[in-house]
């Protein structure tokens, strides 16, 4: 038996701080489903199994309900499974209900109940849907009980919170892990969880297909999954199948020595146009310094898809020459001076601290600029 | 610098040659009225000194007199770094220039222009302008003392150089405004002066932005928790329709129904069923009841009847004994009435008697008061004839008192006129002698000795045939008088019909006795009785006199007497009558009692006697109808028969009355029926309302599935999401446009508070020279400087803003500025002389004396020469006073 676990799919996330290249983001959730298809074409797969999270939300517009199935109708011949989870709950006139109204082809299947399915090769699937946002109890349960003809293959699929994991989950809907035991299972595709994860033999969290935020997987997966038979090892491989690549750095920062090696590490990684780059940067610079690595940013960012910068623990500390290319002496050199002062002064607030330091680099660049406008 | 003279020709209204010298140090006052061209003069040493002679400029045409065919002189002296220099320039026509050193030409022309620029420190510029520099800050022409100096760039610079040498250069100053400036321009953009999101500006429109999203979050969230709680209400409701259309719970109810409609209808049938024994129990009671009644009835009718008849044979007995008791009763009082009649009849005899004594007594009594009543009618005829005759006699005297009095009237105002006639009449004395008695005749009278009497008419005075002598008396208005007065006494006497007064009188004294007799007749009519016509009366006494007389005839023919008897022979009778009658009456009395009480016996008896034969009857009747009823015969018989039938109808009772009883102990009371009608609806009504609760949450179910689909299809979770995605990046923009208008603000602030800083510590040396003229007039205060030499504004009490003084102080402190940098240069040798041209115009006395103190104070230092047309308030201030000098002065 060979079919490919996914989740997580979030149709319909809307992604406003991208601005302009929101809808790119929108239409590359979109693609990981054809690229799911292309697979399991690929792989010879005939199912597809979606462990929760189709939309986003329970209350998508039109367009963004018709979507996937119009992705999915596409590839008639691999059966596509279909789990509510804690953002799509399946609830009477819910979205699945207007999935369902829609009148899908044989070949796209949504569990809205927890019911033994067969697959085929003597397989059965056992969905535990989700019917509310949050459960308290652990839907997998009733696995334990569900018939199923003897030698068939038992496949759970879920959406929750493996116990234990709770406080990194999304949901406080709990999966026992011991459930594969429990229930006889052979395999359970989960849920929820934005990352590929092995939570026991055959156990597995498949990850999103095209991730949605910085600080998870980096890129978009799916698991392609082969059991031979019942109680057979289970063999899990993972596909490569989002558009972007959502990565996360953090760098700390002394002189600005250091800015020229960091714009080359940045530069080299792969795919730049497709990189969703999440930059925090720490430590101290001199203004000067602090001033490049501005300039420097602006660039990195036009290299990128998208620069998500956070420069909060990033302090600026003027040198003696940032002072003097303000002025040597006067007005403003005594300014900078006392903007200096206040920065360096831990009786003031952090914001108003941070507010002088701000203050004092865009003297530095009034300055600057000035000075360099002149010399143009 | 210092000016020593000055001379104009052709200049304005000075078309000739006019000299002003004696210019000294310290302060020069040219005071002159208005339009004396001291403003002329002003431009001439400006023009002089700063304008190439070859100009044509406006400002040089505006300097040559109307209609001169003169050139436009003018001629400066002034003394300079211990060298005296005449710089003499014609303007407009044949121009010139002419510079002399210590009375020696030093430059001509073009050179000479320029030579004195150089000599006084003057940059001619890229252009064709002039930077006057401390000129323009200290010579001030009309008008201009109201502004704040404003020094150009080559004043500014020698200013700078005064103040840098003592406290050196503000460094960064111009970087730092700019700065400042900048960052106000940025600032603007975001904020107003109040600090508030500038209209349109970026932080307004973020400000917006957050508030709209805000909304449309909002919304939306109201919107999805409308949508949740409507999943919530559709979930509910299908679980409800789930129960409502669970076939195990519907059939239970539908079989409890029927149960109970089961049980209802046993308990009604027991019910009727029971309402049937009732009846028959209460119809064998009733039977019961009725063969009592009816025996009852004929034992109450037998005894009845045997009652009745002791009862008449009782009455029966005493009845003869009460017919004996009437009879004699009757006969009784028959014999006491057949008394009574005779009493009646002897009564009857007196009562004759007496009657006919009554008439006589009567007759005698009428016979008595005739006498008087032929008296009365003698007195009332005469009466009545006097009456007569004083009534015929009064209608003969028609005087009346009112005659009198107005008579009497008349003959006083005769005798009042008379008398005064005669008092101023002439008096006529005739004493006749006896031999002329006869012979003389006055009037009609003759007298005889003396006589005399006045003349108050015409009197005609006879003496015999010798002579008739009329005495004629003086014409007197009083005699119309009296004459009119005796006419009118004549006529009134004439009216009375008398001749004179006295007769007139003795006529009212005739009436009034006349008056008074009637009045003694009518007084004794009135003792008669008449106090009218006394005919009536005596008609009537007439008729009364004639009614007595028949009446005592009709007396005595009654009673067969021949004359009435005396008063005393008629009492006489009646007592003896009156003896007669007391035994009759007693004994009538005792009769009448003794009928009285036979009578009420006889009726007693009467009574008893009918009422017993009433009874009777009544009682035969009695008997007659009971026995009718039930014949002796038939008694016996007859209550045989109906005590069988009572005994029989007691036991059909009892034998009902225990059915029902035993019925009763197995059958449901009311309640118990009531309680299964009560459980029979509630069952009904709780499968309608099944069945209506489910038309109802189908509908319901319904209505939400519509809502749900609708919000759905609005795709309300994704707006959602999508509008706090917008809030929170329109805050994020908020947020940061306010950290960069606060970072701004630092830095302005910062920036701003070190140029203050810097430029206090740099204008201290103009304060310091300006303090002593400051003081001068406004003791203790400081000046606020900005840019540029600005005055910002003066520290007395409190800071006030400088363009808000008044325009006098403005102008003041102006001049005062002025001088302190005047003053200023001075110390660094750059003397340049001050003009002030009408300046200080809204100066008050006092205020004019402390500015000439500081004027004066300036003159230590450097000239200064004041152009004032106040020349009374400037007079008596001091300082040097100059005159114009014309031609014919000079001469």
């Amino acid at each position: 038996m060979r079919f490919i676990h996914t989740a997580d799919w979030q149709i319909g996330k809307v992604f406003k701080q991208y601005g302009e290249k929101e809808e790119i983001l929108r239409q590359a959730r979109l693609a990981a489903i054809e690229r799911l298809g292309e697979l399991a074409r690929k792989n010879s797969v005939q199912h597809i199994l979606v462990a929760g999270d189709i939309y986003d939300n329970e209350a998508p517009n039109a367009i963004t309900l018709r979507a996937p199935i119009e992705r999915m109708k596409t590839f008639a011949e691999i059966h596509w499974h279909l789990l509510p989870g804690n953002h799509d709950p399946h609830r009477p006139e819910g979205v699945w209900d207007r999935v369902v109204q829609l009148g899908l082809p044989s070949h796209i299947h949504v569990h809205l109940t927890p019911t033994p399915v067969p697959l085929s090769d003597g397989a059965f699937l056992l969905p535990a849907p989700l019917l509310r946002k949050s459960e308290f109890d652990d839907l997998t349960a009733w696995m334990d009980s569900a018939a199923t003809p003897a030698g068939a293959l038992r496949i759970g699929l879920a959406h929750g919170a493996v116990i234990n994991f709770a406080s990194e989950g999304e949901a406080t809907n709990p999966v026992d892990p011991a459930r594969l035991a429990k229930a006889n299972l052979d395999y359970l595709a989960l849920g929820d969880w934005h990352r590929t994860l092995q939570i026991g033999p055959a156990v597995w969290y498949a990850g999103t297909p095209e991730p949605d935020r910085a600080g998870r997987q980096e890129r978009g997966t799916a698991l392609l999954v082969d059991i031979s038979g019942p109680g057979a090892p289970v063999s899990v491989a993972p596909l490569t199948t989002g558009t972007y690549r959502w990565l996360t750095r953090t760098e700390r920062l002394s002189d600005g020595s250091e800015l020229a090696d960091l714009d080359q590490r940045l530069r080299r990684e792969q795919d730049l146009s497709r990189l969703i780059l999440r930059l925090k940067l720490e430590g101290t610079l001199p203004l000067a310094a602090h001033a490049e690595l501005q300039r420097r940013l602006v660039d990195l960012e036009a290299a990128v898809f998208h620069l998500d910068l956070d420069q909060t623990a990033l302090v600026v500390r003027p040198t003696e020459g940032d002072l003097e290319a303000i002025d040597f002496d006067g007005v403003l050199r005594r300014s900078a001076e006392r903007l200096k002062l206040m920065v360096d002064d831990p009786a003031l607030s952090a914001e108003t601290r941070r507010r002088a330091e701000d203050a004092l680099i865009e003297l530095y660049l009034r300055v600057v600029d000035q000075q360099q406008g002149k010399a143009a | 610098m210092f000016i020593k003279s000055l001379m104009v020709e052709g200049v304005g209204r000075f078309t000739s040659a006019t000299h002003i010298d004696g210019f000294v140090g310290g302060v020069n006052v040219l005071a002159a009225r208005n339009e004396a061209g001291k403003s002329t003069l002003f431009r001439a040493i400006r023009t002089c000194l700063f304008s190439r002679h070859d100009s044509k400029v406006q400002e040089i045409k505006d300097l040559g007199s109307d209609d001169s065919q003169l050139p436009a002189t003018v001629q400066l002296t002034f003394v300079h770094n211990e060298h005296t220099y005449v710089i003499k320039k014609c303007f407009l026509r044949s121009p010139s220039a002419t510079l002399t050193e210590d009375g020696r030409e030093i430059a001509r022309g073009k050179q000479a222009d320029e030579a004195v620029w150089e000599l006084l420190g003057l940059s001619p510029g890229s252009g064709r302008t002039l930077d006057d520099g401390a000129f323009g800050v200290l010579w001030v022409g009309q008008g201009a003392s109201f502004r704040v100096p404003a020094p150009g760039a080559a004043a500014s610079s020698v200013l700078n150089s005064a103040i840098e040498s003592e406290v050196g250069a503000l460094i960064g100053g111009e970087r730092a405004r700019q700065a400042v400036e900048d960052i106000n321009t940025e600032l603007r953009r975001y904020l107003t002066d109040t600090n508030r999101p500038k209209s349109d500006g970026p932080l307004h429109r973020a400000v917006q932005e957050v508030e709209h999203w805000q909304a449309a979050e909002t919304e939306a969230q109201g919107k999805l928790f409308a949508l949740e709680q409507q999943f919530t209400n559709l979930l509910q409701l299908r679980q409800r329709h789930q129960e409502l259309t669970d076939p195990a719970a519907t059939d239970q109810l539908a079989k409890e129904l029927v149960e109970a409609r089961v049980s209802l209808t046993d308990a009604r049938s027991a019910a009727q069923e029971i309402r049937r024994f009732e009846a028959e129990e209460s119809s064998a009671k009733r039977a019961l009841e009725g063969a009592s009644q009816r025996l009852k009835q004929l034992r109450d009718l037998t005894l009845r009847i045997d009652a009745s008849r002791q009862s008449e044979a009782a009455q029966t007995k005493g009845l003869p004994e009460q017919q004996a008791r009437e009879q004699e009763a009757r006969a009784a009082l028959l014999r006491t009435q057949e008394q009574l009649a005779d009493i009646e009849k002897q009564a009857h005899g007196l009562s004759t008697q007496e009657q006919q004594l009554e008439k006589l007594a009567a007759a005698s009594i009428r016979a008595m008061r005739k006498d008087d009543l032929a008296r009365q009618l003698t007195a009332l005829e005469r009466a009545s004839k006097e009456l007569l005759q004083v009534d015929a006699q009064l209608t003969q005297i028609g005087i009346k008192p009112k005659q009198i009095e107005d008579l009497d009237e008349l003959d006083r105002n005769i005798a009042t006129l008379d008398a005064q006639l005669s008092a101023s009449a002439a008096h006529l004395t005739i004493e006749v002698k006896p031999d002329g008695i006869g012979q003389v005749r006055i009037g009609s009278t003759q007298p005889e000795g003396a006589h005399s009497a006045p003349i108050l008419a015409p009197i005609k005075i006879t003496i015999g045939e010798l002579a008739v002598v009329i005495v004629t008396p003086a014409p007197n208005v009083r005699h119309e008088e009296r004459l009119s007065s005796g006419a009118e006494r004549s006529v009134l006497l004439e009216s009375i019909g008398v001749a004179t007064s006295a007769d007139a009188r003795a006529l009212l004294s005739k009436r009034r006795d006349l008056e008074a007799s009637r009045k003694g007749v009518l007084t004794e009519l009135k003792t008669l009785q008449v106090t009218g016509d006394p005919a009536p009366v005596i008609a009537k006494t007439k008729s009364d006199l004639a009614e007595t007389d028949a009446a005592i005839s009709a007396a005595l023919t009654d009673t067969q007497r021949q004359s009435l008897p005396s008063g005393k022979e008629i009492e006489q009778e009646k007592f003896e009558l009156s003896q007669k009658r007391a035994p009759l009456d007693a004994r009538r009395a005792s009769l009448e009692e003794t009928r009285q009480q036979q009578q009420e016996a006889l009726e007693g008896a009467v009574e008893v006697r009918s009422g017993s034969e009433s009874t009777i009857k009544h009682i035969r009747k009695s008997i007659e109808d009971d026995t009718a009823l039930c014949p002796d015969s038939e008694r016996a018989a007859r209550d045989v028969s109906l005590v069988t039938d009572v005994t029989t109808a007691e036991t059909a009772h009892q034998t009902a009355t225990t059915v029902l009883s035993a019925k009763r102990q197995t059958t449901p009371d009311a309640a118990e029926i009531e309680r299964r009608e009560v459980r029979s609806q509630r069952l009904e009504q709780a499968l309608e309302n099944r069945k209506n609760d489910l038309i109802q949450l189908e509908r319901e179910i319904g209505r939400l599935t519509g809502h749900i689909q609708t919000a759905g299809g609005d795709g309300v979770g994704e707006t959602l999401a999508a509008a706090r995605e917008q809030r929170m990046l329109a805050e994020r923009e908020r947020s940061r446009i306010q950290e960069r208008a606060a970072t701004l603000q630092l830095l302005r602030d910062t920036v701003s508070n070190c140029l203050t800083e810097g430029r206090e510590h740099y204008y201290e040396p103009v304060r310091k020279h300006l303090r002593p003229y400051l003081h001068d007039l406004f003791p203790g205060a400081e000046l606020e400087l900005g840019d540029d030499f600005a005055i910002t504004g003066i520290k007395r009490d409190r800071t006030e803003t400088f363009t808000r003084l008044s325009d006098g102080t403005q102008e003041q402190i102006a001049v005062l500025v002025r001088l302190a940098m005047a003053s200023m240069l001075a110390e660094r040798g750059q003397t340049v002389p001050v003009i002030l041209d009408d300046a200080l115009v809204y100066c008050d006395d006092d205020r004019i004396k402390l500015m000439f103190d500081a004027l004066s104070r300036a003159g230590k230092h450097q000239q200064v020469i004041v152009l004032t047309c106040r020349l009374r308030t400037f007079a008596p201030l001091g300082g040097h006073t100059l005159r114009v000098q014309v031609p014919s002065e000079i001469g």
